[in-house]
């Protein structure tokens, strides 16, 4: 399962009182069961945003590794991506993706471009780095490391990007450090449901968490309650029929009633 | 002279403005009904997917069904979707895969539908959007 060490939100909570009142208010609606969470550290430093990641992803390295290079289907991992394309690289052994993607602050949303040339340094180790260029970001790199475990496989996800677009101060810092966190867990969160899928292995050990960051429940204190080192299965609630998705993921392909996928 | 040229000249341009403002009324409310138009399944979307996707699409034999199980035959098996999950977020076309393979917001080799050599017409393509922005109801 999942370890927790600590969450690097801790900053940004002693900028605003207020969001440090909302963390302890959500935090009581959990059971700490630190186990089962991602090891998840967010910081800022100067409009530069830094994310790390630390995840047991309960499937095959390969398979893990063949849906991160699987670069067409990069829409699969985030349904915040709502545009996607490969384009050839000048660099031999290198790919260019480029993606669109959609973020929201309540009723104001944006289009976030990104064009990122990606290679694979060697086996289980990813490399991107973002083209300022043609993206939204002055600046940008990130790094997957994938180290089998027995039948699991540890990944390690390491980020940073400075944000060309004016983010407002405090309150613009902690929402993009909650989309960012956001888009990391769902990416995680898809990624071992359709490598499990690739790999012919059942769906359902993380269905709490495919549910909750798949949006078919209350996401946000799922969200909160992971980022503060709570079990944000207790969140979780059985997804009914005809509920507005905010995902097309995996877990959609699973029996809601507990079946097999 | 100008004081009899004046009221002509407010005159036209009064005309000029209301022919305008009518103009934009007329175009807001076309806009507005067209948007409204309920968009049905059966009556609608069900058609554009028999005519363009089914052929690939339907079990045991359709390619694109034995690539991803993805299944257009029924509302419920294009609902339920790929091996993967869903491709449609009932309420949002910008997010659902279904709608971004059709319009092309995906890499060009994925465009649908495959076989075709010519893509959905634009009228297709929207009424499968507004199916899916007022929720993909099997109405």
């Amino acid at each position: 399962m999942f370890t927790a060490r600590n969450t690097g939100i801790a900053g940004a909570a002693a900028k605003t009182g207020c969001f440090l009142c909302l963390l302890l208010a959500l935090s009581s609606l959990a059971p700490a069961r630190a186990s089962s969470l991602p090891n998840i550290e967010i910081s800022e430093n100067s409009g530069n945003y830094r994310v790390r990641m630390v995840m047991l992803i309960h499937a095959p390295a390969r398979y893990v590794n063949s849906v991160l290079t699987d670069y067409k289907h990069i829409y699969r991992l985030n349904p915040a991506i709502t545009e996607s394309e490969i384009l050839p690289s000048p660099h031999s052994g290198a790919v260019r993706v480029k993606t669109r993607m959609e973020g929201c602050i309540f009723f104001f949303c944006r289009n976030v471009d990104r064009l990122e040339e990606v290679r694979e340094v060697n086996t289980g180790h990813l490399h991107a780095v973002i083209i300022p260029e043609q993206s939204d970001f002055t600046s940008g790199s990130a790094d997957w490391r994938i180290q089998p475990i027995g039948k699991d496989s540890e990944i390690v996800y390491e980020a940073q990007v400075t944000p060309a677009f004016f983010i407002p101060p405090i309150i613009g810092s902690y929402f993009v450090k909650r989309t960012f966190a956001e888009a990391v867990i769902t990416s995680f969160a898809r990624l071992e449901c359709i490598a499990r899928t690739r790999a012919g292995l059942d769906t359902r050990s993380r269905q709490y968490l495919a549910d909750a960051t798949f949006g078919t429940t209350d996401i946000d204190a799922i969200q909160a309650a992971m980022l503060v080192g709570e079990d944000p299965s207790a969140h979780n609630q059985p997804t009914g029929a005809g509920d507005k998705s905010r995902d097309t993921g995996c877990a959609g392909s699973c029996d809601p009633s507990g079946g097999g996928c | 002279m100008r004081r009899k040229l004046r009221p002509i000249g407010r005159r036209l341009l009064s005309m000029h403005y209301r022919r305008a403002f009518a103009g934009g009324v007329f175009i807001a409310l076309l806009a507005g009904c067209l948007a409204r138009q309920t968009i049905s399944y059966h009556q609608d979307v069900y058609p554009v997917l028999e005519t363009n996707c089914l052929e690939c699409h339907r079990p045991p034999e359709g390619e694109g069904y034995l690539k991803t199980h993805l299944s257009m035959e029924t509302y419920q098996s294009l609902m339920k979707g790929t091996l993967y999950g869903p491709v449609i977020i009932p309420g949002d076309s910008r997010k659902s895969i279904f709608n971004m393979l059709v319009e092309g917001r995906a890499d060009a080799s994925l465009r649908m539908p495959h076989l075709q050599t010519n893509p959905l017409t634009a009228q297709d393509i929207e009424i499968l959007r507004l199916w899916v922005d007022q929720g993909a109801r099997d109405n």
